[in-house]
């Protein structure tokens, strides 16, 4: 089973450590984009399974890249990353159709978490 | 009036002398009629014509006479009476030819005297009514030979008189039986709402007394704890001088005293409750050994004080478990147990344990050797306020509200109490409890069996009581169920976080490392099954555990619909709590234990790197702040902030956040400080982190 992740954050140590994360989990088709419009570019190219975004991004927010990765990709799975754990924000994820939330500092058992939603919604677990 | 055409003088002042006599008598005869006495009492048409008769007989000279009554039903005629008794049929026969010409009716209804020759001519029928304007009461029927009288416009005159006379008296005495027997009833009445009235007035006196003897015992009861309570106070305040073993006293004798108190004032608060029906009890499965056994270490101490006997004599077949209230049986136990140790200062009590197997109710029979109740005391003994002897409330304390609660606990248990006595030797207290349905297989046949099978019961479920560790999140809003749950889980490598409602455990439960969440279904802002449903929505993984009580199969049916992984009812048991916990905190720590080995490795690595690139980070942050490059500085600063919490550098991160914060509001200043602050929180956090073996994101 593979799956493929794009990590969209412009903060370098995330990247990485949720890049070796998901390697550590046996995930090693990882892509990384730095702000929203690289993160668009990029989805296009790589098709990624599962696209985990960040939401405070200088320029193009969380947010409006996932408005914009929705009209490109509807059927991508997108968890969003965030450093405020606000109800607010997850509810606002979840009216733009996101597919996850999870808060920084993330441990693996919340990146496992988003992977097993992923692999339950798409129908390929188990 | 018959006349002769040859009438001397003689003839005719015979004739007037005649006449006279006539007249005379015939008015004496209505004058004797009038002044009979008939007495008292109810006299008949037939007795007042008994009486009239011989002096209707010296005007008439009837050769027989009868009385006809009129039947109120059908109007038809009835002889009641003749005289002589030989001429019945002669008159009989006579009416019943009137009757078939319809003049007998009409003879009725005339208010004189109707006169018709008789069948065979030698005689006369005289018919008169006796009748009065409110009612007809029959007819008086007489025959007279023909020449036997002169019957003329005077002789039926006076015999209408007669007749109305009588029927006059007769309604008259009829009139004062109907009074005189009103009175009679009206007196008996009297008499007895008379009687009533005194009943009520003592019972209310009694009542009222009692109140009043309840009140001061209470005012005693509550004052005497108060003068203890406050003067050992007082003498703590003001005595200095006190030594250890005084003040030790002291203190002892406030709290028992307080805690007496409290006793009284519950007490006072349940009679309140079973006063205006609203004593409630719960239904839950319990082991009734238990409760038995919670009584018994309670009691046995008090007893063993006394110099007392205690005995618990379970007769199997005994269930292993009952539906009930738990609470409220062992707060009956306990008052009945404390009763009997109170009343007795030789000899023992005995709780004696059985189960009527038909009818599922649960006997505890307690029996003690005191001095027993008179058996006149013993049908009050369970009203309120009411204590078999108000000198015994002097003399041994007590509300006297126990037995009264007692009782009204055991009806809303579907039971019932009941006491028996012989002055002098005993008393024995019978509490009954309906146990729900109760399986044979629940049932044990020997104390053996039932210890072991508990025990069963208990490794089952047991949690071999090691040492908890972990995280977990209590979201509660309730501050003596977190206490508890505090107090439950004081294992020391075991961290227990808490949030008050569905929302901030949400946010808790994501941002936090938590191995389990235990979330109360009903709490303010954001509900249980909610939060729950948008963790899940959210890819939280872990596992959440539901707390409610009251919950029907439907409800935790939608709990696992909204992704609840485990169920415990409240109230919480600290057994059941920590064996659901352990399953959680042991699978998670396992499971994550063998994952994280390898990541730590890499994160180390990671984490190096940071540091290393740490201080010309801060420089560059600096060298900003300095060149008032706000958008380089504020993009900086967030930067910092995610990452360096993340690292172990919480100081770190929260200065920078700070940093992030101001510039986004234009506000400039202090941020020099803030900026020189970061190198010093690099150093610390480095050092801190130094220390450590493992931590930072993974937590």
């Amino acid at each position: 089973m593979t799956i493929s992740s794009l990590i969209v954050d412009d903060d370098v140590s995330t990247r990485s450590t949720l890049a070796a994360m998901l390697r550590q989990l046996g995930y090693l088709q990882v892509q990384t984009a730095g702000n929203g419009v690289d993160a668009i570019l990029k989805c296009v190219e790589v098709r990624p399974d599962v696209i985990w975004l960040d939401i405070e991004m200088p320029g193009k927010d969380g947010f409006q890249t996932l408005q914009s990765l929705r009209m490109t990709r509807p059927e991508a799975f997108i968890a969003m990353v965030s450093g405020h754990g606000t109800m607010e924000y997850v509810k606002r994820s979840m009216e733009l159709k996101a597919n996850g939330f999870i808060v920084k500092p993330f441990s693996m058992a919340k990146v496992e978490g988003i992977l097993k939603k992923y692999l339950h919604e798409t129908g390929r677990a188990g | 009036m018959s006349t002769k055409k040859d009438i001397t003088d003689d003839t005719r002042s015979q004739y007037f002398e005649n006449l006279y006599r006539w007249f005379s008598r015939a008015i004496r005869v209505g004058v004797d009629i009038s002044r009979s006495n008939w007495g008292e009492g109810n006299i008949s048409v037939e007795q007042l014509l008994w009486s009239a008769r011989p002096h209707l007989q010296e005007i008439f000279n009837f050769s027989s006479s009868a009385f006809f009554s009129i039947s109120d039903q059908d109007n038809s005629f009835t002889m009641l009476s003749c005289d002589p008794e030989d001429g019945r049929a002669e008159i009989q026969s006579e009416v019943d030819c009137l009757i078939d010409q319809g003049m007998f009716a009409w003879a009725l209804n005339q208010s004189r005297a109707f006169v018709t020759p008789a069948r065979g001519s030698v005689r006369t029928l005289i018919l008169h009514p006796v009748a009065t304007r409110s009612r007809i009461r029959g007819m008086f029927v007489g025959i007279i030979e023909n020449d036997s009288i002169d019957l003329n416009e005077g002789s039926l005159s006076l015999l209408s008189m007669i007749m109305l006379n009588l029927s006059a008296m007769l309604e008259s005495a009829e009139t004062y039986e109907y009074v005189r027997m009103q009175n009679d009833n009206l007196e008996k009445i009297v008499a007895q709402r008379t009687g009533q009235l005194v009943e009520a007035r003592l019972e209310a006196e009694h009542a009222s007394r009692a109140k009043s003897q309840f009140l001061a015992n209470m005012s005693h009861e509550i004052r005497t704890p108060l003068t203890a309570v406050i003067g050992f106070a007082e003498l703590l305040r003001d005595n200095h001088s006190l030594d250890e073993q005084q003040r030790r006293q002291a203190i002892d004798t406030i709290v028992r005293t307080g805690r007496h108190l409290l006793t009284v004032i519950n007490e006072i608060l349940d009679l309140s409750k079973i006063e205006s029906d609203r004593m409630t009890v719960e239904m839950i499965p319990f082991d009734p050994f238990q409760t038995v056994r919670d009584v018994e270490s309670l009691v046995s101490v008090q007893v063993c004080d006394k110099g007392l006997d205690f005995a618990v004599d379970y007769r199997f077949p005994l269930p292993l478990r009952i539906n009930s209230d738990p609470t409220r049986l062992k707060q009956i136990l306990l008052n009945l147990c404390g009763n009997a140790l109170k009343f007795t200062e030789r000899g023992g009590i005995r709780v004696m344990v059985s189960f009527d197997v038909a009818q599922q109710l649960l006997q505890f029979a307690i029996t003690d050797t005191g001095i027993g109740i008179a058996a006149d005391k013993l049908p009050k003994l369970f009203d309120s306020f009411t204590q078999a002897d108000n000198s015994i409330t002097r003399q041994y304390g007590g509300t006297g509200l126990g037995l009264h609660i007692c009782r009204h606990l055991s009806e809303l248990l579907g039971g019932s109490v009941e006491a028996c006595s012989t002055p002098g030797q005993g008393s024995t207290f019978t509490v009954m409890i309906a146990t729900g349905a109760v399986a044979d297989t629940d049932l044990a046949f020997s104390l053996a069996e039932a210890e072991n099978r508990r025990a069963g019961v208990g490794q089952d479920d047991a949690v071999p009581d090691h040492v908890l560790s972990g995280k977990v999140l209590l979201a509660e809003d309730n501050e003596d169920i977190r206490n508890l749950v505090r107090y439950y889980l004081n294992d020391p490598a075991l961290i227990l976080d808490w949030v008050g409602n569905g929302e901030q455990a949400v946010e808790q439960a994501l941002s936090g490392h938590y191995d389990v969440v235990l979330m109360d279904m009903q709490m303010p802002v954001m509900g249980g099954v909610e939060a729950t449903a948008w963790l899940r929505r959210a890819g939280y993984a872990g596992p959440v555990v539901a707390m409610t009580a009251n919950a029907t199969a439907d409800d935790r049916k939608q709990f696992v619909a909204a992704g609840c992984d485990g169920f415990l009812s409240k109230p919480i048991d600290r057994r059941t709590l920590r064996r659901v916990l352990v399953g959680y905190l042991a699978q998670t720590r396992n499971g994550r234990d063998d994952k994280v080995h390898g990541y730590l490795e890499e994160f180390a690595e990671i984490r190096q790197a940071f540091i290393d690139g740490l201080s010309e980070r801060i420089r560059n942050i600096q060298i900003a702040q300095s060149e008032r490059r706000w958008d380089d500085l504020c993009s900086m600063a967030h930067q910092l902030k995610g990452s360096a919490g993340g690292f172990g550098f919480d100081v770190l991160g929260k200065i920078a956040a700070q940093i992030e914060h101001k510039v986004r509001r234009l506000e400039f200043d202090g941020l020099d400080v803030l900026a020189q602050a970061l190198a010093a929180a690099a150093r610390d956090g480095g050092a801190a982190q130094a220390g450590m073996s493992t931590g930072g994101v993974g937590g």
